[in-house]
């Protein structure tokens, strides 16, 4: 099976300790990834509905009073109504987009990278060379204004929430592609107006195909001629 | 849609107080809801919301996202003194759709809540 996004959700809030996505449905084996935004310093954790454990793909960015990290749980159990809450320390600036993807490897993550830019193309630095050909690639930007962002083919956008409630919240780009051929990847995306902006790239393995059938062959027991034995 | 007061400004106990359903029009794409807490400023006060929605006239309803806000005084991102907080989640556009929601508060407190839709 191709490794594939199979759905995304988004959430922000302004003046909150945490924000809790809609719910999804998702399905037993999947991959989730979160892209969690947050003011500098605030970050406590990212959970769900379902206790899983969530750990760091992409370590913190800054974009200046905004940063950002993303986190995943790989092989999840699949809940008919999965939800996503990112916590602060206290009340602040919280924006989550999760997205929930099929076909990946045991332990899918591969390469990563990170950073930050401005102006109005924002592009993060190569990963190292991915490790297989067939892999996601999932990208995520951020900034804390109230700007256009858009991503170009082949990068599809998953989830984009710009600041439309107000002073204070973030604007949100999380795009993915999956890519036929190796080599370093980076993630581009664009502002409608020169801004700060942090960014990060992650890759994640598809499953291989499946292992051919194993053949049992049934040991041969060689014949042992025992001197003195007649029939 | 003009913003729609779901719960007016008033002092209410400790506990569950449940809002809507309300109309949602055809093509409304994001939610944003706003919460005056220009009165909550107790760190020990605690408040969550739960939204849910509709898209069968409210046969059959799903969770539509959350927040949760401890006591103190709300600023922006530049420190300036501001009077609300902010839940936005987009929606799906169609027709048959509800809107409904609980606020819980942990003690007594005087807030309001409108629905702005986009």
């Amino acid at each position: 099976m191709a490794i594939a996004v199979v759905q995304s959700v988004v959430v922000t809030g302004s003046s909150t300790n945490s924000v809790t996505t809609p719910a999804m449905t998702t399905t037993d084996g999947n991959l989730i990834i979160m892209d969690c935004v947050y003011q500098t310093g605030n970050f406590v954790s990212s959970t769900d509905n379902g206790t899983h454990v969530w750990s760091n793909s992409i370590a913190e960015i800054s974009a200046s009073p905004v940063n950002g990290r993303q986190q995943y749980t790989a092989n999840i159990t699949g809940r008919a109504s999965h939800t996503f809450t990112l916590t602060l320390h206290t009340f602040g600036f919280p924006t989550l987009a999760a997205k929930e993807v099929t076909g990946q490897n045991a332990t899918p993550l591969d390469k990563v990278a990170s950073g930050t830019s401005t102006g109005t193309t924002h592009t993060t630095p190569d990963t190292a060379a991915i490790t297989q050909a067939d892999e996601l690639l999932s990208g995520f930007g951020f900034l804390a204004a109230d700007d256009d962002m858009a991503v170009s083919a082949p990068w599809v956008q998953d989830e984009y929430l710009p600041r439309v409630g107000g002073s204070g919240q973030n604007s949100i780009m999380s795009a993915s592609q999956v890519v036929a051929v190796g080599g370093a990847k980076n993630f581009t995306y664009t502002s409608n107006s020169s801004s700060s902006t942090a960014e990060g790239i992650s890759t994640w393995e598809a499953a291989g195909p499946a292992a051919p059938p194993v053949r049992y062959q049934q040991a041969i027991r060689p014949y042992r001629f025992v001197p003195g034995i007649t029939r | 849609m003009q913003p729609l007061k779901v719960l007016n400004k008033i002092l209410r106990v400790g506990g569950d107080h449940a809002f809507g359903p309300v109309v949602m029009p055809d093509d409304v794409s994001t939610l944003i809801i706003r919460v005056d807490v220009s009165e909550h400023l107790d760190p020990a006060i605690f408040w969550s919301i739960e939204l849910e929605v509709s898209y069968d006239n409210g046969v059959t309803w799903r969770f539509a996202g959350g927040a949760s806000r401890t006591g103190g005084q709300a600023v922006d991102m530049e420190g300036n003194p501001i009077s609300e907080a902010t839940l936005t989640v987009p929606f799906q556009t169609g027709v048959d759709r509800r809107l409904r929601g609980t606020l819980n508060q942990s003690a007594g407190l005087r807030l309001s809540i409108d629905v702005e839709a986009h």
